[in-house]
């Protein structure tokens, strides 16, 4: 069942170029949807109008199957947690999770139960009486994120709320964020720009370029059916190597007519210092290795070749020496894409063999 | 070898009388900072310090210029607070502060909430309000005068046309004190309005959006997000207007001299008075060392409930 709906929505910020045009978005009802992609690419507006803090210049936005055109943020049954937490630093830490509730005139006897209920969820129990100045960027986090909680919204909005804490801190949050998912069964939309968050915790990804989405899908094919060279270039890292379709010339694989780049994971390249064989399942690419970066459970190798630069992640602990190298992939882990960047599906492909 | 473990175990530093050597070599260094401040710290010597301790000193004499000075004790101060006059002094004094503060700082308020939203019309409101408090008092309070008239007066013009009865503005003792507050806040409301408005306009715009998204409705949110946001500005603003109301003389001076009987003298006026044209300058001392104390409690008071009011930041 759809959540929120966005149909045709743009926006545009005075008289200049709109930063989003016609926009369609779907949102499924209890889904972890997570808008990914550079930064600029509107993806914070998108969140922002759903919140009702920023306008739609044209297109209508649908929560539950209502228009939301004139509807007020506080009445939208949205929360929000902001990149920056926007704590009011002049209320406590209850003061804080207390205000929404107190606007939305339920009980004291009630708020009591929810806060200590919240608090105990996010583990602030012991800083309910603390001023936000006097807690840590992972306990600001926590207090934003009971802000919202407290008020049982059917939807989270969250715009980047990790990007402001260290990695270690980011790991353990974006863990209690799945399990809070989990718990509360709510709708949530989730801002980033880090493929890892969004690939870990969500369950839908929109992936956003210039404005315009570029991909909806589930994680996992994402990652395994990328529909164009961006998406190809965004997911993983490091990212997808992209040759022409000329690298692979010679090569006797079976190719589409239409296709005009090739591209293979770096997780799914092997690299060697001899040239093995040829035979119809294999890519074989000529290089010189560049650097190599040993991380203990894998290595990074970069490869300069004939049509342009290669990664290689190698998962064994052989380190192959700097000189002239083969990259090889298997013809089953290529992704083909034509002349508009869109990638070539290979089930219903149309083969030439050369 | 050993000597240097023993300075490592001890790391205290030596005391100031074996610091022979040390002390020849920085002893012009260590100077330097004191010689470079001593032209501030004689300015403000001479004419802050030397003057308040000679008030506290002739407030235990009496003296006419003339006559040698006479110690006498703290019969000064025994006088004064035996003296109703004297009461009637602070009372007009906190009355002219209190209502100045008041209306000073509540339409300022207003005004800034006004003015908020950054349009062309708003900036060259901003100026024209601003501009009484960079004109010289001496001739607002001339303006002034001119303007509050009992026959020629504008203000009393404009009453008459629409059939109000006038009102004798600086000549009766239950209207005076109110012209003479009226004036002062006109004078300070711009530059309160000023400064409030820049405290408003750095308070995040995100705190806004945060308290749409809890529903909070716009008195709500004025009282629980913008005042305490902007309140360590409303009280540098208090204590600055407290000093300045403490020490009104001009607008006194020229515009009612202390009367009709007695209702606008405020205290520095009375120092004046008593001082300058009495040549009581024990007795004036003494209130001016009242003054001093005041606004030393008020100070106090400010930097005491800042600390607690601003630790936030």
């Amino acid at each position: 069942m759809e959540k929120i709906v966005l149909k045709d929505v743009a926006k545009a910020y005075g008289k200049n170029k709109p930063v989003i045009e016609h926009l369609d978005l779907t949102i499924q009802k209890g889904s972890f949807t997570v808008l990914l992609g550079p930064s600029g690419c509107g993806k914070s507006t998108i969140l922002r109008m759903i919140a009702g803090l920023e306008k739609e210049t044209a297109g209508e936005i649908q929560i539950d199957g209502k228009s939301m055109k004139g509807v007020d943020p506080g009445d939208r049954q949205i929360a929000m947690v902001f990149q920056n937490y926007a704590l009011y630093p002049t209320m406590t830490v209850r003061g804080n999770i207390e205000f929404g509730l107190k606007n939305m005139k339920i009980e004291k006897s009630e708020r009591q139960k929810r806060i200590a209920e919240v608090a105990k969820m996010v583990n602030l129990e012991e800083y309910l009486d603390r001023m936000p100045s006097q807690l840590s960027g992972g306990q600001r986090q926590r207090v934003a994120l009971a802000r919202a909680i407290v008020k049982k919204p059917s939807v989270f909005l969250m715009d980047e709320p990790l990007s402001n804490l260290d990695s270690k801190l980011r790991a353990q949050i974006r863990t209690d964020l799945i399990e809070l998912y989990r718990k509360l069964g709510s709708t949530f939309v989730y801002v980033t720009h880090d493929q890892v968050e969004a690939m870990s915790m969500g369950t839908d990804i929109v992936l956003l370029e210039n404005g315009q989405i570029r991909q909806h899908d589930a994680p996992i094919d994402l990652y395994n059916l990328p529909a164009n060279l961006f998406s190809a270039r965004f997911i993983g890292s490091p990212p997808m190597n992209i040759l022409p379709i000329q690298a692979t010339n010679g090569s006797n694989l079976t190719r589409p007519m239409a296709a005009a780049h090739v591209g293979m994971r770096p997780e799914a390249c092997m690299i060697s210092v001899k040239r093995p064989a040829a035979n119809g399942r294999m890519l074989h690419i000529d290089g010189e290795l560049v650097t190599r970066e040993a991380l203990g459970d894998q290595t990074l190798y970069k490869v300069q070749t004939p049509y342009g630069q290669m990664q290689v992640k190698s998962f064994s602990s052989q380190l192959i020496p700097y000189g002239p190298v083969t990259v090889s992939a298997e013809a089953a882990n290529l992704y083909f894409f034509d002349e508009g960047e869109q990638r070539i599906d290979m089930q219903a492909r149309s083969v030439s063999a050369l | 070898m050993k000597k240097g473990v023993v300075a490592l175990a001890c790391p205290r530093p030596r005391p100031f009388w074996s610091r022979t050597r040390e002390k020849t070599k920085t002893a012009g260094r260590r100077m330097l900072p004191y010689l470079l401040i001593a032209p501030a710290m004689v300015v403000l010597f001479v004419f802050l310090l030397y003057p308040i301790g000679y008030m506290v000193f002739l407030s235990f004499f009496e003296w006419n210029m003339i006559k040698p000075m006479e110690f006498v004790g703290l019969q000064n101060f025994i006088t004064m607070f035996k003296d109703p006059a004297f009461f009637q002094t602070l009372l007009n004094t906190l009355q002219y502060t209190f209502f100045t503060l008041l209306f000073g700082m509540g339409l300022a308020i207003l005004a800034a909430l006004f003015l908020k939203k950054n349009t062309r019309l708003n900036r060259f409101l901003q100026s024209t309000i601003f501009m009484p408090y960079v004109m010289p008092l001496v001739s607002v309070a001339f303006i002034w005068m001119w303007l509050m008239d009992t026959d020629y007066g504008l203000l009393n013009f404009l009453l008459q046309t629409l059939h109000l009865p006038t009102v004798d503005w600086l000549g009766s003792t239950s209207v005076a004190m109110y012209s003479l507050i009226l004036v002062s806040v006109w004078k300070c409301v711009g530059y309160n309005t000023l400064i409030i408005l820049s405290a408003m306009q750095a308070v995040p715009n995100y705190l806004y959006e945060a308290a749409s998204l809890d529903r909070a409705p716009a008195r709500r949110t004025f009282f629980k997000i913008t005042l305490p946001m902007i309140s360590p500005s409303l009280f540098f603003l208090t204590l600055m207007n407290l000093i300045a109301c403490f020490k009104v003389f001009e607008t006194v001076n020229l515009m009612t001299a202390g009367g009709p009987v007695n209702a606008t003298t405020t205290l520095v006026y009375s120092i004046y008075r008593d001082g300058f044209q009495f040549y009581k300058l024990g007795y004036a001392s003494a209130e001016g060392v009242v003054l001093m104390v005041i606004i030393g409690i008020c100070t106090l008071l400010y930097f005491g409930v800042l600390s607690k009011r601003v630790h936030y930041r």
